[in-house]
């Protein structure tokens, strides 16, 4: 696996009380700021996941996706996950969805890159996490 | 583990190293700790030169702590490596709506210098994105903790286009021992690397739009027009925005350019980056020409260090310490130095 290919890693879903989290490596080889960070398009089972359905959780902190534009002093450390909490739809654990997932990155050292990572996979749902 | 010998220079020429850069697949797996990758290099013979990116390999980058500094150079005393460079980064467009000023940039990259004093590093390396004023103001405070700022010339700017002009005539001016430069030898490639093309293929990105891409990366355009008329061809053949991108990063990562160019710098060549991606059979690299590149620095004199960074782990996931081995392999051979 390359960074490019690890966005979302095969046990990445988790189904919550709420809905779902989603496990999410940085696809870029340094830390980047969040305002470098756009949460694209995510889809479960084909159905469009509203924004104001999602949060990104980074250094145990909370963020909307309209949010991330202005934390430029909040960094995505490469090692660390961030977890994307949906409070939709709700599944079951054990269960199985294609989550189809967009993540672009603007590295700031490159204006006007935008560096577009698609994921496409069938992940099989773990338990709750508490 | 005790400290493994480093194979001495035979001649003079440049010297060898290791950007941890390269294991960038290996770190961001969590199979290697950065202390691991460390003593890995040590023990494959990879070094002595070590180089590292700040933001890539120190959390919390720029604040350096006291006990990663100190761990840090424990390292190096123990494996027996030589810190070389320290990647930093000059993230003008930190913010979405609007670049740095001037001032702001000069303010993000002081962190960034005093971290490379910290840590021992000798040379500092900085992007084209830090302007010839910003690196020219943040002079007083490399000389005064002794670190070089190099600018990085990497594809696609070449040792003429007047992006690079702009610091030489800079540095002219200010003449201070603690300016100069860092080829990366992307910016003298001779093609772009066949398995990238074969992963965007894959994606399905069509052979016409690939052969489009290749005869833009191949023209003297400077970057701007190439990147308009690819976006152009892109969005004509309707393909997949995200592949586009990916396809797109070739004009960034690699130019055509003979590698006696490096001559007219030569002088003011503080650190070598000797980018890779892939070997043909016989050993020699596919993009990059190192029978002609290394005589060039060898022969000007350069006898500074020159790191092993291996940029296919984009792309592939092969071994990233196989594929430096192999790289030090063929640097050796060409500048005759013994294993």
């Amino acid at each position: 696996m390359t960074i490019h290919d690890n966005l979302i890693g095969e046990d990445a879903l988790t189904a919550t009380s709420r809905g779902f989290d989603l496990d999410l490596r940085l696809p870029w080889y340094r830390a980047l700021p969040l305002s470098t960070v756009e949460i694209g398009e995510l889809r479960v089972d084909g159905q469009r996941v509203d924004p104001s359905a999602i949060t990104l959780e980074v250094n145990g902190k909370h963020f909307r996706p309209n949010e991330l534009p202005d934390r430029v002093d909040e960094w995505w450390y490469v090692l660390d996950s961030a977890y994307l909490h949906a409070t939709a739809p709700h599944f079951e654990p054990g269960s199985e969805h294609d989550i189809d997932f967009i993540l672009t990155l603007y590295p700031p050292y490159i204006p006007g890159l935008a560096w577009v990572t698609k994921s496409r996979k069938r992940l099989l749902a773990s338990g709750r996490r508490s | 583990m005790s400290a493994s010998p480093q194979v001495p220079q035979a001649v003079d020429g440049p010297r060898l190293g290791t950007t941890l850069f390269s294991l960038t697949n290996e770190f961001h797996s969590r199979r290697f700790t950065f202390e691991q990758l460390v003593a890995k290099v040590a023990q494959l013979n990879l070094g002595p030169g070590l180089e590292i990116v700040g933001f890539q390999s120190v959390r919390g980058f720029p604040a350096v702590s006291d006990e990663f500094a100190a761990r840090f150079r424990e390292l190096m005393a123990q494996h027996g490596l030589v810190p070389t460079c320290l990647g930093l980064n000059s993230d003008i467009a930190i913010r979405r709506d609007r670049l740095m000023s001037t001032e702001e940039s000069v303010a993000y990259h002081e962190p960034q210098i005093l971290a490379a004093a910290k840590l021992g590093f000798p040379v500092a390396r900085y992007q084209f994105t830090a302007s010839a004023e910003v690196v020219r103001r943040l002079v007083p405070l490399a000389e005064r903790v002794n670190v070089k700022l190099g600018l990085e010339i990497h594809a696609p700017y070449k040792v003429n286009s007047p992006e690079v002009m702009a610091y030489r005539e800079m540095y002219d001016k200010v003449n201070s021992p603690c300016l100069g430069f860092i080829p990366d030898f992307g910016a003298t490639a001779r093609t772009v690397p066949p398995p990238y093309l074969d992963t965007l293929r894959n994606r399905g990105i069509s052979e016409a739009l690939i052969k489009v891409a290749l005869d833009i990366w191949m023209s003297e355009d400077e970057l701007p027009a190439k990147r308009a008329n690819f976006a152009r061809e892109a969005r004509a053949t309707g393909a997949d925005p995200a592949a586009a991108s990916a396809l797109g990063v070739i004009f960034n990562i690699l130019v055509p350019q003979d590698a006696r160019a490096w001559q007219e710098i030569m002088s003011q060549v503080i650190h070598v980056h000797a980018k890779f991606y892939d070997f043909n059979a016989d050993g020699s690299e596919v993009c990059i020409p190192y029978e002609q590149i290394l005589p060039v620095f060898r022969d000007a004199g350069y006898s500074g260090y020159m790191s092993s960074e291996w940029e296919g782990q984009m792309y592939s996931d092969a071994d990233g310490f196989e594929m430096l081995r192999k790289h030090h392999a063929l640097c050796r051979r060409i500048l005759r130095i013994g294993t």
